[in-house]
């Protein structure tokens, strides 16, 4: 019998990234391949400086790599010229960042509707920046300078920026890490919610085990290489089973 | 893009503020200079004549000439075929308060050709050192009939006023200037046509007049005089008017590329956030291409609107001079403004395209 090989949403090839092309200096990432299927929501996790936020800007092909190749659905994004990237990332990508990198003169609405100012058209029926603010918690607000925003509702800003155009997928770069625990949790309860609906491929880099075991998968980087993968629902979640994962994530060996 | 700006209002508003006020100097020279030029063809146009005569290598700036002609020359051309009249008329530029042109008129003859004065008050000069002055010289020298004129360092006193528009704002009796000046000469003869179909042929006729006497003179038909003063009949005006111009392409050249070059510094991590959202270098370059040509024209605009408070003030203050501003001039200022825009622009907007994402959002 044929076996059918479903392509994979998102494919790194022996992506490398070396930023100081001074002799010797390590690679922030080394020759890392992944397949990260339609749907799927993975988490990297890994100690500063693993190399995870560089891999997750690969992806989004902020960045080119120095060796090795990202590809969107089969197509490399790593050859295309600026235009057919930028557009990638507007149209395709949805990005937020662990800063919320919104711009502080313009309000939630406005932010919100940067992404759709910058020229390009989006390849689905546009979602209304209301039905987004609606759907973030952040009606009431819409026309408040983001400053006067608390951390939480800023990243809902920034998650509802990232989803404007109606990408397929979504990256996040520790989108709960400069939050408290409770606004931490209601931003990811918001990312799955966003996920089943939509049906976005979700890419997310974290520091904190509990919030990684909310994922489909785990990643774990060291030294810019990917030192182990786990799918989630292979792990015991008792409160002993994610100690035990934690201490994975600190080098010890773990044992379901 | 607009929000961009405003997004600084401070240096948006100092940057249009220079941009204006570089871009208003020139505009102000050139209304004022072609105002005053449009309105010396007026006057002397207004005069009725259909022929000019000058000694070679005259001003058509009527008061510029020097008094070098024989007056006598009028009467022998009056009896030329074709002549209806002829009047010499000796000028001088008086700087009593203000530059203003004097003229030294035959009043017989000079009525002959002109058609003569409208009274307004009294009447035709009544001694040698009495002087008509126009309604607007009335109206600007805060002078009234039967005052004292001092011209020449001589008193005159005034003994009619006239209706504007016949050449000058004060005329005395032509005996008296030449005295004054050059006895028996004069700068100008005006000649008045039986036919002003016949001008061409009058003209002829007096170059081979007295055996080819006139023939180094300039004799002008008057309808071509507005085509004839021009900026180059002022000595340099044209060049000082080219360098203003220069001028204000370099400063608005300058305020240009120092506002975006502090602007693009000022918000790497705005361009690494817009970059990050999908933001092409092609868009980056255009935006704030963009942005250079709108302050370009917010300059543009606020320095028409300057030149329209500095035109009403001035003439609140000298209501004799004249403005006007040709439309082909503020065009040519506007293509000089949005070259210098653009090239101001330039790099600033190259260091923006160019900006690594990454770089910027790293950027603290």
């Amino acid at each position: 019998m044929e076996t059918q090989v479903v392509q994979p949403k998102i494919e790194t090839r022996a992506l490398t990234k070396i930023y100081d092309d001074a002799p010797g200096s390590p690679p922030a990432v080394n020759s890392v391949s992944l397949r990260v299927p339609a749907g799927q929501f993975a988490a990297i996790m890994g100690p500063s400086g693993s190399g995870k936020t560089t891999l997750l800007y690969l992806i989004a092909g902020l960045t080119n790599p120095t060796a090795g190749e990202v590809l969107i659905d089969g197509v490399s994004i790593s050859s295309m010229p600026d235009q057919a990237r930028a557009e990638m990332r507007n149209t395709r990508i949805g990005f937020v960042f662990q800063r919320f990198n919104l711009l502080g003169f313009l309000s939630a609405r406005d932010n919100i509707e940067v992404p759709r100012l910058l020229g390009w058209k989006p390849r689905r029926a546009a979602r209304s920046i209301d039905e987004l603010l609606a759907a973030v918690g952040l009606e009431k607000k819409r026309l408040r300078k983001v400053n006067e925003l608390s951390s939480g509702e800023q990243q809902r800003v920034a998650i509802a920026r990232a989803l404007i155009n109606d990408p397929d997928i979504l990256l996040a770069d520790e989108p709960t890490g400069n939050l408290d625990s409770r606004n931490a949790e209601a931003v990811l309860d918001l990312m799955l919610r966003l996920r089943t609906d939509l049906g976005l491929t979700i890419v997310m880099v974290t520091h904190n085990p509990e919030v990684a075991l909310r994922a489909d998968r785990i990643i774990q980087m060291k030294d810019g290489c990917v030192e182990r993968e786990l799918m989630t629902d292979e792990i015991d979640l008792s409160s002993e089973g994610i100690q035990r994962l934690a201490g994975h994530f600190r080098g010890k060996p773990y044992r379901a | 893009m607009l929000r961009q700006l405003t997004h600084h209002p401070v240096r948006m508003l100092l940057s249009t503020l220079m941009i204006s006020v570089a871009l208003l100097l020139g505009l102000v020279i050139k209304g004022l200079s072609t105002g005053v030029m449009q309105e010396k063809i007026r006057r002397t146009e207004g005069i009725g004549a259909d022929l000019m005569i000058q000694p070679p290598h005259s001003s058509y700036i009527l008061g510029l000439g020097e008094n070098v002609m024989p007056d006598s020359l009028a009467q022998k051309i009056a009896e030329v075929d074709g002549v209806e009249a002829a009047t010499a008329v000796a000028t001088n530029v008086s700087f009593t308060n203000r530059f203003e042109a004097l003229f030294g008129i035959d009043l017989p003859s000079f009525n002959r050709v002109t058609g003569g004065f409208e009274y307004l008050q009294g009447g035709p000069f009544s001694g040698p050192y009495t002087a008509l002055v126009d309604d607007v010289y009335v109206k600007t020298h805060h002078v009234r009939l039967g005052g004292t004129l001092n011209l020449l360092n001589h008193n005159f006193t005034i003994c009619g006023v006239v209706e504007h528009g016949k050449g000058a704002r004060v005329f005395v009796p032509l005996k008296t200037l030449q005295d004054l000046l050059a006895p028996g000469k004069c700068a100008v003869i005006f000649v008045k046509c039986v036919s002003p179909d016949s001008d061409a042929t009058v003209v002829q006729r007096l170059k081979e007049f007295a055996g080819g006497a006139l023939k180094d003179y300039q004799i002008t038909e008057m309808r071509d005089l507005s085509t004839l003063i021009t900026p180059s009949s002022f000595l340099g005006l044209r060049q000082f008017l080219l360098v203003i111009v220069v001028f204000a392409g370099v400063i608005n050249f300058l305020v240009i590329f120092l506002a975006l070059y502090v602007q693009v510094l000022g918000q790497t991590r705005e361009l690494g956030i817009l970059r990050a959202l999908g933001a092409s270098r092609r868009y980056l370059l255009r935006l704030f291409l963009g942005e250079a040509c709108l302050l370009c024209l917010l300059g543009g605009a606020l320095s028409l609107l300057f030149y329209f408070l500095t035109k009403s003030i001035i003439l609140s203050i000298y209501p004799a001079l004249h403005f006007l501003l040709p439309s082909g001039y503020v065009l040519w200022v506007a293509v000089i403004a949005l070259t210098s825009a653009v090239l101001g622009g330039a790099y600033p907007a190259y260091r923006a395209s160019s900006s690594e994402p990454i770089a910027a959002l790293t950027y603290e």
